[in-house]
């Protein structure tokens, strides 16, 4: 497998001294080509360190990392050169228009003045801004404001795409808008690092995730081996409708090995089971003839995924 | 592919020209010249002074460039950095691939011309009006001046542009760099001329003897100045004249006046020695080496913070 974000014991230390925070603490993770990468954690976990560190806004105390194969340190100018970002808290030139605003970066990418024009006509295309290239971005909304962020990191047609926290403060159908196009992006083939609190977007889409708490490290890697991972340690979850006595059924359900829990919610029989004891519920429902008018094996959310991996606060 | 450096200074110095900050500061250095050629004016007629161009400019050019063009620095440079970093604009800037540096550089590059623009309008303005007013016809001798003048008013207001960037380097506010700035500017300029005033006094004591009416006067109303009243005030001008050396604004109005030293022809037909511009200059290398000092520390005391500060 080709990875894009590969780090090494990377350590960040801001302050010196009584003040010293450790933001990141030796955190070595790999992130694959292609993927859609969430990164996970509560406010001061260590995601904008890490996206800082990255990309080269800030310097790691210690340890090493490498972005589409440059090293962050050394070679840091190379990466912004093909890393397209979204930071937190950003701002353009209000008394600017949203055209004026991306030609200038544009042309702070390394493009002329005649292909700046051209590529940010095209991006505002892509982000649905096209009719309001001409306004003044003092006049945009915060939801108009996130997708003229997204169009500035794909001036420089990106082969990896980073996105701090890039739904804080849009509202619903905002956010739904930005989630459908990073999808979009995605499968253009762009692989995106997203940076957020909001779990829900996660599953949505995502299908990698690397989960930070304090700044240390708690998992990474593939969405789809994560959520196994916390099944089988949390046990797989039936809902169960029955016609008949439930509360009698409970009780027989208790005495299944590897039952953990056993409740009632809706008129359903929730059972919580050990994973690799799960097959005995069908059977025990098969052995004793038991009729039941619906079955089904609840799917794990990413809240519970997120909450099960990083504990409380 | 063009240097981010002059994308950055192009876009700086679009900035500076349209912004309300340069348009007014710039329109109180021509109100002032025309006010004081106006003011002057009535002076001559009253006096009867031959009109020398750049001798009447003198006094003017160096009060108006010296209280003035300070602003000029600090109101195109308090927000340069920190204004940036407010905006949020700064971090898209970072995330470009450019060096730090090319960001500094542009801000000064954008900043130098525009305080260039407005202290050769300035200037121009002010010589116009002066020839509009008095009729004054300029030789070579007074332009030569007027254009060293202008390099000394850009120099000069680059030390009080690179003083404030620099402290928009090291802030998160740009209101506490500018209040920063401003206290300097106000300590240069009014504090430590009176602060200067006071120390030489009370070191030196009260005066000898008050001058008195010279008894062999050939002008009625010409009085006698002792040897000793001579001294006392040729020891308090030296004492305040090295307290004031550590103001910029000292070493701005010492070249300049040098500068303007050149014939004066008044009713009596006395006549001044002539410096040469070179005599001038040479004579005034220190102030000069101490203005290019100034701004060069502060330029690279910017370079050191903005290039190390954690932006977060």
């Amino acid at each position: 497998m080709e990875y894009i974000i590969e780090t090494e014991n990377l350590t960040k230390i801001y302050g010196k001294g009584k003040e010293a925070v450790k933001a990141l603490d030796n955190v070595s993770l790999k992130v694959p080509k292609g993927s859609v990468c969430g990164l996970l954690g509560h406010n001061g976990a260590g995601k904008t360190t890490l996206i800082s560190l990255l990309v080269g806004l800030t310097l790691p105390t210690s340890g090493s990392g490498k972005v589409l194969g440059y090293d962050i340190v050394k070679e840091s100018i190379n990466i912004r050169r093909k890393v397209g970002l979204l930071p937190e808290g950003f701002g353009f030139y209000d008394d600017m228009s949203a055209l004026e605003n991306l030609i200038y970066l544009g042309q702070l990418d390394g493009l002329s003045l005649k292909d700046a024009t051209l590529k940010a006509k095209e991006v505002l295309e892509k982000i649905g801004l096209s009719n309001e290239m001409n306004r003044k971005v003092a006049a945009f909304s915060r939801g108009m404001k996130q997708r003229l962020g997204i169009a500035q990191a794909l001036l420089k047609n990106p082969e990896l795409l980073i996105l701090d926290e890039p739904t804080v403060g849009v509202d619903p159908y905002g956010a739904k808008g930005f989630r459908d196009l990073i999808i979009s992006l995605s499968k253009e083939g762009i692989t995106t690092m997203i940076s957020t609190h909001l779990l829900h977007e996660i599953g949505i889409i995502c299908d990698y995730a690397i989960i930070l708490k304090r700044g240390k490290l708690l998992d990474y890697g593939n969405l789809k081996d994560m959520t196994q991972k916390v099944i089988e340690k949390i046990g797989a979850t039936y809902e169960i409708s029955i016609k008949g006595n439930i509360i009698d059924l409970m009780e027989k359900f208790k005495s299944i090995e590897g039952v953990k829990k056993v409740y009632i919610e809706d008129n359903k029989l929730i059972i919580n089971v050990s994973f690799d004891k799960r097959d005995r519920i069908l059977q025990f429902l098969r052995e004793k003839e038991i009729v039941f008018e619906y079955f089904n094996e609840r799917p794990i959310s990413w809240e519970e995924i997120f909450m099960e991996i990083h504990g409380g606060v | 592919m063009s240097n981010p450096t002059f994308i950055i200074s192009k876009k700086e110095l679009r900035d500076h020209l349209t912004s309300k900050k340069f348009i007014i500061i710039l329109a109180l250095l021509i109100l002032f010249y025309l006010a004081l050629n106006a003011f002057s004016t009535t002076i001559i007629a009253q006096y009867g002074f031959r009109i020398r161009l750049f001798r009447q400019l003198s006094s003017g050019l160096i009060s108006n460039i010296s209280y003035i063009a300070p602003l000029l620095g600090i109101a195109l440079a308090y927000d340069a950095l920190s204004g940036e970093r407010e905006k949020g604009s700064l971090k898209l800037l970072l995330s470009r691939p450019i060096y730090r540096e090319n960001i500094v550089n542009g801000k000064i590059l954008g900043g130098f011309i525009a305080i260039s623009i407005a202290m050769i309008i300035t200037t121009i303005v002010g010589s116009v009006s002066a020839i509009v007013i008095w009729g004054a016809a300029p030789i070579f001798e007074d332009l030569s001046r007027l254009i060293v003048f202008t390099l000394l008013s850009i120099l000069f207001t680059m030390c009080y542009y690179s003083l404030s960037l620099f402290f928009s380097s090291i802030s998160n506010k740009s209101s506490r760099s500018a209040i920063i700035s401003i206290s300097i500017w106000i300590f240069f300029t009014i504090v430590l001329p009176m602060v200067s005033s006071l120390i030489a006094f009370s070191i030196l004591g009260p005066p000898p003897s008050l001058p008195g009416p010279l008894t062999n006067a050939t002008t009625p109303g010409q009085i006698q100045i002792s040897e000793e009243f001579r001294n006392y005030a040729r020891k308090l001008n030296e004492i305040s004249s090295r307290i004031n050396a550590w103001s910029i604004n000292y070493h701005f109005t010492t070249v300049s006046n040098r500068l303007f030293q050149t014939i004066t022809m008044g009713p009596s037909g006395q006549q001044a020695r002539e410096i040469s511009i070179l005599d001038a200059l040479s004579s005034s290398a220190i102030n000069i080496f101490i203005m290019i000092f100034f701004t060069a520390l502060f330029i690279i005391l910017s370079y050191i913070s903005f290039t190390r500060k954690e932006e977060r």
